[in-house]
């Protein structure tokens, strides 16, 4: 791959997604140096984003915008330089939220519901989710979690077990974290950025955390 | 009423596949050895009596429609596909290319072309775009893809490809390399294609998909994964869909063509 540099391109880029989320400062603009594509071919990416999602809404087309965590791993192919990796974090870390009672954990069996639930944030105009059911959390469709579940998928790392790592503040704050935005712990990680995007509640949290640390929960028997 | 028999057969081997991934691969291999002729065979006759048929507001076939080997030559065209089209200056895959025909030369309307491209079973709803996509490509069985990305815009459309291939965004903040560039990977018990290293799966399309009850094409899965990483409706035909299939297919050159195949 090409070596580039990409400073107009992240420029211009930053600028939408201040506008995207509020409250992030401007630090985030940066020469981009060894990116796995040109300059010539990721503006040519966006130019063909803009003309390819013309039947959307202007609100639909918003999901089509990247923020600076989005840009970056994209242009890296998720393998940022370790410099980068550093800023994507921070960046990630800035974008959590508590819930103003406090971490706790929640019900399990409604975790374990989320847990099998892909449902919720389909859009367009030919098979959109009414939003008639609760958004689910879709955890096995990359995660082993309960031992009897053997439809899991294996774009993440297991979690079977996973309250044996210990029930402690700090690891109950750290799955919340987690869950709410993981790109803040990995840079570019697969794993979509929950509570960044409100397809999650603090409460829905709550439960899928209760689901893989409650003693109780399928998952760690 | 042998291929009733089969597709019957089909339905009920469909709904069953469960427990575990490898049992789910093993009883698809067997559905597939039991059939001589996918149920996409049927899209197929029907495609080529709507190729040869008249039709539109001008009242004529798409037997002068040039799909990149001169006007009517359906025979290998498709292992060449997307390729750049000196009329339209632009790289087109079969579906746009066989859009620009309706237009150009039946003088059919481009919205009611879109609107109508995806069939609907449940509902009824039927696509000459899929019948006639599952008989030109058809026409290029046990062919080998063979993109030669010789014109400076293939080239620029498989980059381009590539980078839309790895763009993310959206509420899950996916694409099309979160699933699909790695091998041995699955969703739930879903297998994975790896973009990188799967010469057969490309090829394989367009597909009769069991659970859909019909054909489905390139156009529809660039489509259906989009939507599935909450992104909007992706334009027919749009420079993103040409783009990525460009960049999939030629990283499939070599592969051997065989459609329309049986998915799940």
């Amino acid at each position: 791959m090409k070596k580039s540099t990409v400073k107009t391109w992240l420029a211009t880029s930053t600028t939408v997604a201040m506008v995207m989320l509020s409250g992030i400062s401007s630090g985030y603009a940066t020469e981009i140096k060894g990116a796995a594509f040109d300059a010539e071919t990721l503006k040519s990416a966006e130019q063909t984003v803009n003309e390819s999602w013309t039947r959307s809404t202007p609100e639909e087309r918003k999901r089509l915008v990247q923020d600076y965590s989005n840009k970056v791993c994209s242009a890296y192919k998720n393998k940022p330089t370790p410099e980068l990796a550093a800023k994507i974090k921070q960046f990630n870390k800035e974008l959590i939220s508590y819930p103003q009672e406090g971490i706790q954990l929640g019900d399990w069996k409604n975790g374990a519901k989320l847990a099998s639930s892909g449902y919720g944030m389909r859009i367009g105009k030919i098979k959109p989710d009414t939003g008639k059911k609760p958004n689910g959390g879709n955890c096995y469709a990359c995660h082993a979690l309960a031992p009897n579940e053997p439809a899991a998928g294996n774009l993440g790392p297991s979690l079977t077990g996973y309250g044996k790592r210990g029930t402690s503040d700090a690891m109950v704050k750290y799955t919340y974290e987690k869950i709410y935005n993981a790109h803040a712990f990995y840079a570019c990680s697969g794993m979509p950025r929950f509570g960044v995007h409100n397809v999650l509640t603090s409460k829905q949290i709550a439960d899928i955390m209760a689901f893989l640390m409650d003693p109780k929960s399928p998952v760690n028997q | 009423m042998n291929k009733l028999l089969k597709l019957v057969t089909l339905g009920v081997l469909g709904s069953s596949l469960t427990i575990s991934a490898h049992a789910e691969e093993a009883s698809v291999k067997d559905y597939r050895a039991m059939l001589e002729d996918s149920p996409g065979e049927f899209w197929v006759d029907d495609g080529e009596e709507l190729f040869h048929a008249k039709a539109g507001p001008k009242n004529v076939s798409l037997e002068k429609c040039d799909l990149g080997k001169g006007p009517g030559v359906v025979e290998g065209v498709y292992a060449e596909l997307p390729k750049y089209f000196k009329d339209t200056d632009k790289v087109m895959d079969l579906e746009s290319r066989l859009m620009h025909c309706m237009i150009t030369l039946q003088g059919k309307d481009k919205d009611t072309i879109i609107k109508n491209a995806f069939s609907n079973p449940k509902k009824g709803k039927d696509s000459e775009m899929e019948k006639i996509v599952a008989y030109v490509a058809a026409q290029s069985n046990g062919d080998k893809f063979n993109l030669t990305l010789s014109h400076p815009k293939e080239m620029a459309s498989y980059k381009t490809g590539e980078a839309l291939f790895w763009r993310r965004s959206g509420s899950m903040d996916f694409s099309c390399a979160t699933c699909h560039a790695a091998d041995g990977k699955r969703i739930r018990l879903q297998t994975l294609y790896n973009a990188y290293n799967d010469k057969t799966t490309i090829p394989s399309w367009p597909t009769y998909r069991v659970s859909k009850s019909t054909v489905r094409t390139m156009q529809n899965r660039m489509w259906d994964c989009h939507w599935q990483m909450r992104l909007p409706d992706v334009d027919f035909g749009s420079k993103a869909t040409i783009d990525l299939i460009t960049f999939m297919t030629k990283e499939s050159n070599g592969g051997e063509i065989h459609v329309p195949s049986i998915k799940r």
